[in-house]
């Protein structure tokens, strides 16, 4: 029986520990939290992290949206989205890879867009030369380097020039419900436009 | 003190659910199998050395993303045959830690790689890839039962069994409370504003709630309700079925509708653990009933059926 009992404490120690740290780590953030979140999280976050998206407390009510338009024989296309043909096998068939590869340019839209904050807030341009700066460095960015890799992987046309555009898409919202319309408003941002070897994945960090 | 003594023996002299425990690691592995599967025509892409995913940028464990490494990259199809052999003897229930282990290390390895494509069904099976490796799913006949081996097994088997229960509970929990105050959730456009957002809906739906608003309020107040009573109802029995049922009916329209396939099976993957032992027995026997008029030389069929008590 002692052997039982040192057994079921040893157990039972290890359980408490694991509850009692998953449901700190679980808590709103509350006076107490800078007291004990550092060890929390030092046990959690290796192979117990849980994120925003497994609990998804906010219903999704944009969509953002990497297009592309392409020099092709000295004309330049319209805006397309080129993850479209991927949305459409989504959409027929739930079951393919498609689905999980539409996070890709989703992925490649957001990381853009978050680059290009950071680099307008630091530089804080107020002048075309300073606008100019701020444009050469997105464009050094790896981030603005795989859009253009992915926009020019999936090109319509022998393509000589690219140029992107993130667009962060809102659903006709509840009271335009009937005029359907395919968004009701849309922040976009478009990047200057760069020759097609830009794209050219290698060495893309 | 024979409250206590009760106690110790429930969780030492016997594993409490052996038969959901067998059921469940199938279940979540299943899900890997099918997810990596779904994966592997677009295999290059994913996890290839021209994919376009970024690396992450931080590497906590550097065992589980060694397909960061570029030296190791261009091997990426051999992390993806070994992780379906690894499925397929995980499933059949042999060597089971060591299996386990191997699969959790695998799966992270090619998650980790193909981080941006991971939803909340990922993390919640990446959990349950670490509760499996504590997990003994072998038969009860098989287990030892006396002595201090015998009886550690049976109590890590069965804590561990309770923190899966536990984890799912608080996936519920944290979300509810979350959905709770939120604004669109609150006035019952949740919903709508979901399957009106082009990633998460088909163009005949996007239609259906424009026309039907009430669809939309009705929709947004069940899922609510749903969450917020499931850690509560779960625990009793009379109401754990039909909450299951309605459950997997909201989770399936989440993979189907709204796209979301692997988030909307791992969540009702994991509701087995909420499955009776008897429950998980019989689930069991039509499988390997199923199986054996498949399979004319048995084979499946011996792998699937339940072990006898």
């Amino acid at each position: 029986m002692r052997c039982k009992y040192a057994v079921a404490a040893a157990v039972g120690a290890v359980f408490a520990i694991h509850v009692a740290c998953t449901a700190l780590y679980l808590l709103p953030q509350n006076p107490m939290t800078r007291y004990f979140i550092g060890a929390v999280n030092g046990y959690m976050e290796p192979l117990f992290a849980q994120r925003w998206l497994l609990f998804a407390p906010e219903p999704a009510t944009s969509s953002v949206k990497l297009w592309s338009r392409y020099e092709c024989g000295g004309s330049w296309t319209g805006w397309s989205d080129p993850a479209a043909p991927l949305m459409l096998r989504h959409q027929h068939n739930r079951l393919s890879s498609a689905g999980k590869l539409l996070y890709i340019p989703t992925n490649l839209g957001r990381e853009l867009s978050r680059d290009t904050l950071d680099i307008g807030i630091r530089l804080d341009c107020h002048d075309p030369a300073c606008e100019a700066r701020k444009n050469a460095e997105i464009v050094r960015r790896g981030s603005f380097r795989r859009a253009v890799a992915w926009s020019v992987r999936n090109r319509p046309c022998e393509a000589s020039n690219v140029q992107v555009m993130v667009a962060q898409l809102y659903p006709a919202q509840f009271s335009e419900r009937n005029r359907r319309k395919p968004f009701s408003f849309a922040n976009i941002y478009d990047y200057p436009p760069v020759p097609v070897e830009a794209g050219s994945s290698r060495g893309i960090e | 003190m024979k409250r206590l003594d009760a106690l110790v023996n429930v969780l030492t002299e016997s594993r409490t659910h052996p038969h959901t425990v067998r059921l469940f690691r199938r279940i979540v592995y299943g899900w890997y199998l099918l997810s990596v599967l779904m994966l592997v025509p677009s295999a290059r892409q994913f996890w290839g050395p021209d994919s376009l995913i970024p690396l992450q940028p931080v590497r906590p464990i550097p065992l589980l993303q060694l397909l960061d490494l570029n030296a190791v990259r261009p091997w990426f199809p051999l992390f993806v045959i070994a992780e379906v052999a690894l499925l397929i003897v995980g499933m059949t229930c042999r060597w089971p830690r060591i299996t386990a282990l191997l699969i959790y290390i695998v799966s992270m390895n090619l998650n980790n790689r193909a981080w941006v494509t991971l939803d909340g069904g990922d993390n919640l099976m990446q959990i349950m890839l670490i509760y499996l490796i504590f997990m003994d799913p072998a038969p009860p006949s098989d287990a030892p039962a006396e002595g201090v081996r015998g009886y550690a097994n049976n109590a890590i088997t069965n804590a561990v069994f309770l923190i899966a229960r536990l984890q799912v509970v608080a996936v519920y929990l944290v979300a509810g409370l979350g959905k709770v105050t939120g604004e669109l959730w609150q006035n019952g456009t949740a919903i709508f504003y979901t399957l009106s957002v082009d990633d998460f809906t088909l163009p005949a739906v996007r239609s259906f709630v424009a026309d039907w608003p009430v669809f939309s309020v009705v929709a947004t107040y069940v899922t609510l309700l749903y969450q917020v009573s499931f850690p509560w109802l779960i625990w009793n029995r009379r109401f754990r079925p039909w909450l299951m049922g309605l459950g997997t009916f909201i989770h399936l329209q989440i993979a189907l509708v709204m796209g979301l396939f692997s988030f909307g099976l791992a969540v009702m993957s994991s509701y087995v653990v909420f499955f009776t032992d008897a429950k998980s027995a019989a689930v069991m026997t039509r499988a390997a009933v199923w199986a054996a008029r498949l399979d004319l030389r048995g084979n499946a069929a011996r792998v699937l059926r339940p072990a006898a008590h």
